[in-house]
């Protein structure tokens, strides 16, 4: 009885101990001709990577803010949260199959980080063998990419085959570069700084990048690398001691630009079939909100933005429409107008909104139920559209901090304009502000249900006043930003 | 709301009496063994959150309901309550008068499915009323029906974006606490 209890015990014992306990091993990550080995570990019967070491065989440094880590490197950012599963890859969403771990002071994420978050960061291609236990990253064939180092800017373009030594001409201050037979399908955004003015790629069957030249040029250089079947441009500073530049090379060149900041997209809520709230005089919202985001372009106008409304007459836009425009816009700043309305007429002031966090949550989550659910995907004949449409919901997540900051600017000079109680900023699941790209904020100026209030909202005075305050507001978080980015 | 009790004691007086037709006559029960179809349901407590008469957010009013057996049948007498009057003064209807509950299930995960009639989407506007009527019947029935975890909301049948313009009703709604009156 006893030998049967112990053999029994020790059973439980090594079940408990195979389960629990991690089973080391690594991963082989080879890029650019050099490799490494990432530890990885068996929790919960599934894989993780230590991120750390891929951040440092990547050259990434890695940042922790609490929850909130970041890998930074010259190709950008890749944010992630422990204990969640959704990560940004220069912003645009990426949801790995399983959520980032943190465990004695070190990070770990799932397999698929490397094979399917690093690939879009680096923008090169990934090959995953699951039995060898190893990913290999190669530069895309026709990929064009820029690194800046110390002395010189480096353009990297990526063949993939044997190709004839490029032709280079000089005439001016332009370099050409023609590289027969290669047909560039990507370019890179490249930070030109002073050593080159511009930076101009016509392809066709050949390939011709003229580079022309800044003040802080110093000579060009061009390479073929046969061990990467690439071709390396070579845009070298101009050396500290070395001559003034000539006016020529200078002349009509832009200062580099600070962070932008152009585009407003103002959204005057509802419109068409959709009036709105109405008031029991029948004002309807959709033309308060009209008026006021009218007022609102033309003040911003004034100080030098660029404004996109989403709707300038009385239209019907879906509410889906009306963020995507301001994404496809690049807008800076997405501003969603309404005006409110309660069972109770003596319900008054404006109220700022951002989107809850929760929504962003819960977007992550549906998106894990949906991949793990291919079958009903499938069975729903519209998997990719879901997967886009939960990656899109997820997109605010990222401004969340940035669009708070805008909903206190506002609010703080709605309750300065109105002289009434601070009913406050808000956090709430709205549609309009869920695929934003942008901080994004929905005011509501004020109650029409309140018959003060619409008496007021219905006249051209107070919509004004309104666009005024709103302005300020959006001037000062401007400001605010540029100071916040300028600080070290 | 009395209307409903009413129908509800119906109900129950209707069960007994169907229990009792036709079946061979019975015995005389014992006292320590009473007959358990004859005793109406049991209730219990509920809590039901109101949209506040001042705009001030979601208000709590106790309430009973039948401890029936089914989550989905309590669940169907709190939106049933929620639609009915308000109790008093101080708290408002969530949804527009003449909104019908047409159906309402839980799943295996906790998402309570509830299906309103197309007048739900006649209120007044504004996304003050639209989170107060949304979160209402949410966090109703969180709070009363402890399988609910979180609402799906349905009009006519189907999924809408929203109800009037702003909350996003494409997936389920987790209940916001900060809508409670301070």
């Amino acid at each position: 009885m006893r030998s049967s209890a112990l053999r029994a015990a020790v059973i439980v014992i090594l079940a408990t101990a195979a389960f629990a306990s991690p089973v080391r091993a690594s991963y082989v990550i080879e890029r650019g001709g050099r490799s490494a080995e990432i530890p990885s570990r068996t929790l919960a019967r599934r894989e993780v990577v230590d991120l750390d070491a891929a951040a440092r065989f990547l050259g990434l440094t890695l940042r922790r803010d609490r929850k909130r880590l970041s890998l930074e490197g010259e190709r950008g950012t890749i944010t992630l949260q422990i204990g969640r599963a959704a990560i940004q890859v220069n912003g645009q969403p990426v949801l790995l199959s399983s959520e980032v771990d943190a465990d004695g002071g070190r990070f770990f994420v799932p397999v698929d980080f490397l094979t399917r978050a690093l690939p879009r960061f680096l923008d090169e291609e990934v090959h995953h063998d699951p039995a060898a236990r190893a990913v290999r990253f190669d530069a895309r064939a026709g990929a064009m990419s820029c690194e800046r180092f110390a002395d010189r800017l480096r353009i990297t373009i990526a063949v993939g085959k044997d190709v004839p030594a490029p032709d280079v001409t000089s005439s001016g201050n332009r370099r050409i570069v023609v590289l027969r037979g290669v047909s560039l399908p990507e370019t890179a955004a490249c930070d030109l700084g002073e050593t080159l003015a511009d930076l101009q790629v016509k392809a066709g069957r050949d390939t011709t990048i003229t580079l022309v030249t800044g003040p802080g040029f110093g000579g060009l250089e061009v390479q073929q690398v046969p061990a990467s079947r690439s071709i390396v441009l070579d845009v070298l500073d101009l050396a500290a001691e070395g001559p003034e530049p000539s006016a020529q090379d200078g002349a009509g060149l832009p200062a580099p630009a600070p962070e932008a900041f152009d585009t407003i997209a103002i959204d005057p809520g509802h419109g068409g079939d959709d009036h709105g709230a109405r008031s029991k005089d029948g004002l309807d919202e959709k033309s308060v909100t009209l008026g006021v985001a009218r007022a609102l372009a033309r003040k911003l106008a004034a100080t030098g933005l660029r404004v996109v409304l989403t709707r300038s007459g009385d239209e019907t836009v879906p509410l889906t429409s009306r963020t995507e425009l301001a994404n496809r816009e690049r807008a800076d700043l997405f501003i969603s107008l309404h005006a409110n309305a309660s069972p109770s007429p003596d319900a008054f002031g404006a109220e700022t909104y951002f989107l809850h966090a929760e929504a962003t949550d819960d977007a992550a989550r549906g998106l894990a139920a949906s991949e793990n659910d291919a079958t009903g995907l499938r069975a729903r004949g519209q998997g990719g559209g879901d997967l886009e449409m939960l990656l899109w919901d997820m997109a605010q997540q990222q401004y969340l901090e940035e669009s708070s900051r805008l909903a206190d600017s506002v609010q703080r000079e709605l309750n300065d304009l109105l002289g009434t109680r601070d009913r406050g900023v808000k956090q709430a699941n709205f549609l309009v502000l869920r695929g934003a790209t942008m901080p994004a904020i929905l005011v509501e100026v004020g109650f029409v249900s309140n018959p003060a209030e619409a008496k007021r909202l219905r006249t051209d005075a107070f919509q004004a006043q309104c666009a005024d305050a709103l302005t300020r507001a959006i001037l000062a978080f401007r400001d605010a930003r540029a100071a916040r980015s300028a600080a070290p | 709301m009395r209307s409903r009790r009413i129908a509800l004691a119906l109900t129950a007086l209707l069960c007994v009496a169907c229990s009792r037709r036709g079946g061979p006559p019975a015995a005389t029960p014992s006292p320590s063994a009473p007959l358990v179809t004859d005793a109406p349901p049991p209730r219990r407590a509920a809590t039901l959150l109101w949209p506040g008469s001042k705009a001030e957010g979601l208000v709590a009013r106790d309430a009973e309901i039948f401890a029936t057996r089914d989550p989905a049948d309590q669940a169907r007498q709190v939106v049933g309550l929620l639609l009915a009057a308000p109790p008093d003064d101080a708290v408002a209807a969530p949804l527009p008068g003449g909104t019908r509950l047409l159906a309402l299930f839980i799943d295996e995960r906790g998402t309570a499915f509830v299906d309103v009639s197309r007048e739900a989407s006649s209120g007044p506007g504004g996304s003050d009323w639209e989170l107060l009527a949304v979160h209402s019947i949410c966090g109703s029935l969180v709070r009363s029906v402890p399988q609910v975890r979180r609402m799906q909301l349905l009009v006519e049948g189907r999924q809408v974006e929203t109800l009037s313009g702003h909350l996003d009703l494409r997936s389920p709604v987790t209940f916001d606490e900060g809508l409670l009156a301070k």
